[in-house]
């Protein structure tokens, strides 16, 4: 076990040195890339990469310390007063961007022309403010009943005060003003026109030859570390230089937005319009300001700027990630990309199962629609049984009536063949009588054919007994046809209950 | 006017405004707690973070056909319910509007993976679906603001059958026009990789770029011109529950954005009838039901020209436009728009149910 320790002690010792030795020949190639740097470098480009970043690493210091001063005063005077929803809704991180613009572009060139003390021209914010300001200056002389520099620190305390930037005792305007002037001198010698450009262009092909050696393959056990720490180095130059056009942009917008605001002050103080008031004088910054600044931001040129530096601090965040995320991967902790997979799949689940709870209410509607088929179908079925039941009720009774009809004509038949019979009877009787009568002695032949007349003369009153077989035939089969037509008619009228 | 006036009028300005400030102090030390969106809501259905209200009725007579407003998911609805005395939902209700909203909620991690089809094709969907049953209607008002404009377009063109009338207010549509600032930057940003870094993006992100449309404004005059208002606790409470508004800005489901990003800003797929959501072309032609297109006059974040465009690519004969001399926000709190707004919008409706 000791051995896998002194293993693990050897390998770090050598990535120590490794990286030790990279950092030697990062600064070698820094010295030597100032060292060919046009003009006097010891005045307008630091010596080596380490000055170069420390200078960048001030300038940030100094505004993110500006922000942080507010903020942390805002805490101090307001934190146990104001709710601290209230207190979250004054958020500095822009104001710091924007007092840097203001201050980098107040350095007045060949100074701001003093309508009232020719000769005495303004050359930077801070005197123009102070003269603004101060009744000592000729610009307030007029009055002196009013100590205006006394209101207006009070003006600015206050303000400052509900920024937050109010100390206990301590005088906000003069800090303020005090931290500009630190500001603006920090742009003055580091990040304004040739020296920044210098500055810039000497930083980039540094880097540019960093880049080969930082990306280039490595070799050990610790090399995909190694790797991971060098691609964030690279990443970490570009995002440097991504903020330095950006930065080189900004300042030269706000020299022309100064210009133009310096511009305007003077035209209306000729035209004895000066803006006397606070509220005139900030007005016209912003309205004159803005103006340029917003131009500017119109241009696809600043859109590619501000996408090449959002680019590049994404392209460092993603890398930065990734190695935290590397390093806490051996821990219990759950990382980011787990979260993620999680997330990815319930947000899945939850797809499907809202994609089966539709399909599900389909199948439901389908399956009502069925039932309901189903239930009507039913019901018409019950409907046309119904119907049959009545339709052979009917059926049945149309052949009852035809065999009562049947039966009724029958006895009608047998009536009749009865009433025949007799007639025929009576008939006969007649014949024998009239032919005895005629065989009788003496009896004329007059009186002999009278019977014969008579049974012939009974026959005809009686219809039906003409042809009295074929008659029977007839009627039976006439009942038969009235049935079966009853019988009939009936059971078509069921067929169209149905 | 001479020197000596001047000097005295500005040194009673700094009077006054050393007067205002003091009292502003100590009024911002008494407002308490600043809310906002106070009109009563009953909730009527959810997924998760995502809710629709139903708002109770301030009249007898209510319109037989409801309305759902779908707000845009970069801000909160609340803008539309600041203040009793600047609200589109109350003024709505007034006219005896029967009305519904989408609140999208504040996403998180979770959300990552939300993309505009599980929004517009489910949970919108869903939501119409709900009142429609509520109300055994064929198809309802669909109000869309903004971004959620954008969205009901989007969704009257996939389910025509389901909306009865089309309100869009301020929507982007049209992503050819330069007119914004937001639209030119957005066009040169690589969104894959601010989405593949952020996975949710911080809306923080998003209002440090609605700051830079007005980077002095926003960042120092109007705290300037805060103080002249401050010292009536009255104006500093409109003024707070703007800025509590401004600044609450839900952070952004990262596929949600990016297609939003990178087919509507950068592509322009929408109107070209090549934009797509869930495996379905969207084409505005389909739109067929009457359509109101709102749009403010001096919007700085949904230009005009994005807006009206609308009414060139829908397919109904029944289309309307209505603009107002304000800008984006103003169209829901100037008071300009307060009286007229309304009463306009539920008129158009009240003709077409």
């Amino acid at each position: 076990m000791q051995d896998f320790f002194k293993q693990q002690a050897d390998w770090l010792k050598t990535w120590q040195e490794q990286q030790q030795t990279l950092t030697k020949q990062y600064a070698a190639w820094g010295e030597g890339l100032a060292q060919a740097a046009p003009g006097d470098s010891s005045q307008q480009v630091p010596g080596n990469f380490e000055e170069l970043v420390k200078a960048q690493q001030e300038l940030f210091e100094q505004f993110t310390g500006f922000g942080q001063q507010m903020q942390q005063n805002l805490q101090q005077l307001w934190g146990d007063k104001l709710p601290s929803e209230l207190l979250r809704q004054f958020n500095f991180n822009l104001l710091q961007e924007f007092y840097k613009s203001w201050l980098g572009n107040m350095k007045f060139p060949g100074g701001l022309s003093n309508p009232f003390m020719p000769g005495q021209n303004w050359t930077d914010p801070a005197s123009f403010m102070n003269d603004f300001m101060k009744n000592e200056h000729p610009f307030f002389s007029t009055f002196s009943n009013f100590n205006i520099a006394e209101e207006v620190q009070k003006v600015f305390g206050m303000f400052g005060m509900l920024q937050g930037g109010k100390m206990p005792g301590g005088d906000l305007f003069s800090q303020l003003f005090t931290t500009y002037q630190g500001f603006f001198n920090q742009l003055a010698n580091t990040g304004t026109s040739k020296g920044f450009d210098q500055l810039l262009e000497t930083f980039t092909s540094w880097k540019d030859q960093a880049d080969q050696y930082l990306l280039a393959p490595q070799v050990g056990i610790n090399r995909e570390t190694a790797q991971e720490f060098s691609k964030i180095t690279s990443l970490s130059l570009a995002y440097i230089e991504a903020f330095a056009k950006m930065g080189k942009l900004i300042e030269e917008t706000a020299r022309k937005s100064g210009n133009r605001f310096q511009a305007k002050l003077v035209e209306r103080s000729l035209n004895n319009d000066p803006p006397v008031k606070f509220t005139d004088f900030c007005s016209l910054w912003t309205k004159e300001n803005e103006a340029v600044f917003i131009e500017v931001f119109g241009s696809e040129g600043f859109a590619k700027t501000q996408a090449d530096l959002a680019s590049a601090g994404l392209r460092l965040k993603i890398q930065t990630d990734k190695l935290v995320e590397k390093m806490i991967d051996q821990t219990p902790i759950a990382l980011k990309r787990d979260v993620d997979l999680a997330a990815g799949e319930i947000i899945q689940l939850k797809r499907d199962l809202r994609q089966s709870r539709k399909q599900q209410a389909a199948l439901e509607t389908e399956c009502k629609i069925a039932r309901d088929a189903v239930a009507a179908g039913e019901e018409r079925f019950e409907q046309m049984e119904a119907a049959l039941a009545k339709a052979q009720a009917l059926a049945e009774n149309a052949e009852k009536t035809a065999k009562a009809a049947v039966a009724a004509d029958e006895e009608r038949f047998k009536q009749m063949e009865a009433t025949l019979a007799k007639v025929q009877a009576l008939a006969e009787n007649a014949e024998k009588k009239a032919k005895a009568e005629v065989a009788r002695p003496g009896k004329s032949v007059k009186g002999a054919a009278a019977p014969k007349e008579a049974a012939t003369a009974a026959t005809k009153k009686t219809p039906a007994a003409a042809g009295k077989k074929a008659s029977t035939t007839t009627t039976k089969k006439a009942a038969t046809t009235a049935a079966t037509k009853a019988s009939g008619n009936k059971k078509s009228s069921g067929s169209q209950t149905k | 006017m001479n020197y000596t006036q001047q000097i005295q009028d500005s040194m009673d300005e700094f009077k006054a405004f050393a007067e205002n400030l003091k009292k502003g102090v100590e009024n911002l030390a008494s407002s308490g707690e600043v809310k906002l969106a106070q009109t009563e809501k009953e909730l009527v259905y959810e997924d998760g973070k995502r809710k629709l209200y139903r708002y109770q009725a301030r009249t007898e007579k209510i319109c037989p056909v409801p309305t759902l407003i779908v707000y845009a998911m970069v801000n909160r609805y609340t803008m539309l319910d600041l203040q009793p005395d600047r609200s589109m939902i109350r003024n709505l209700l007034d006219q005896g509007q029967d009305v519904y909203l989408i609140d999208w909620g504040y996403a998180d991690r979770m959300d990552r993976h939300l993309t505009m089809d599980d929004l517009i094709n489910a949970f919108m969907d869903d939501c119409i679906d709900h009142i429609r049953m509520q109300h055994q209607l064929e198809a309802i008002n669909l109000l869309g603001v903004c971004q959620g404009g954008t969205f009901s377009a989007i969704y009257s063109a996939l389910h025509p059958e389901k909306v009865k009338n089309l309100i869009t207010m301020v929507a982007p549509i049209d992503f050819e026009t330069n007119d914004s600032l937001l639209y030119v930057w957005s066009k040169a940003m690589d969104v894959d990789l601010l989405i593949d870094a952020y996975g949710i993006v911080p809306g923080d992100l998003m209002n440090q770029s609605y700051q830079m449309l007005q980077p002095f404004t926003l960042t120092f005059q109007k705290y300037l011109n805060m103080v002249d208002t401050m010292a009536d606790s009255e104006k500093l409470a409109a003024f707070l529950r703007m800025e509590s508004w401004i600044f609450d800005s839900p952070d952004q489901p990262g596929e949600v954005l990016r297609q939003n990003a990178k087919d509507l800003f950068q592509e322009n797929k929408l109107v070209k009838g090549e934009f797509e959501i869930g495996g379905q072309l969207v084409d505005l032609k389909q739109v067929s039901m009457p359509v109101l297109c709102i749009y403010a006059d001096y919007d700085t974040l949904v230009p005009p020209a994005s807006s009206k465009k609308l009414l060139e690519y829908v397919g109904t004969k029944d289309k309307q436009e209505l603009s107002y001399p304000v800008g984006h926000v103003g169209m829901f709190v100037s008071g300009k728009t307060q009286s007229t707004l309304a009463p306009r919008i539920s008129e158009w409706l009240n003709q077409r149910i």
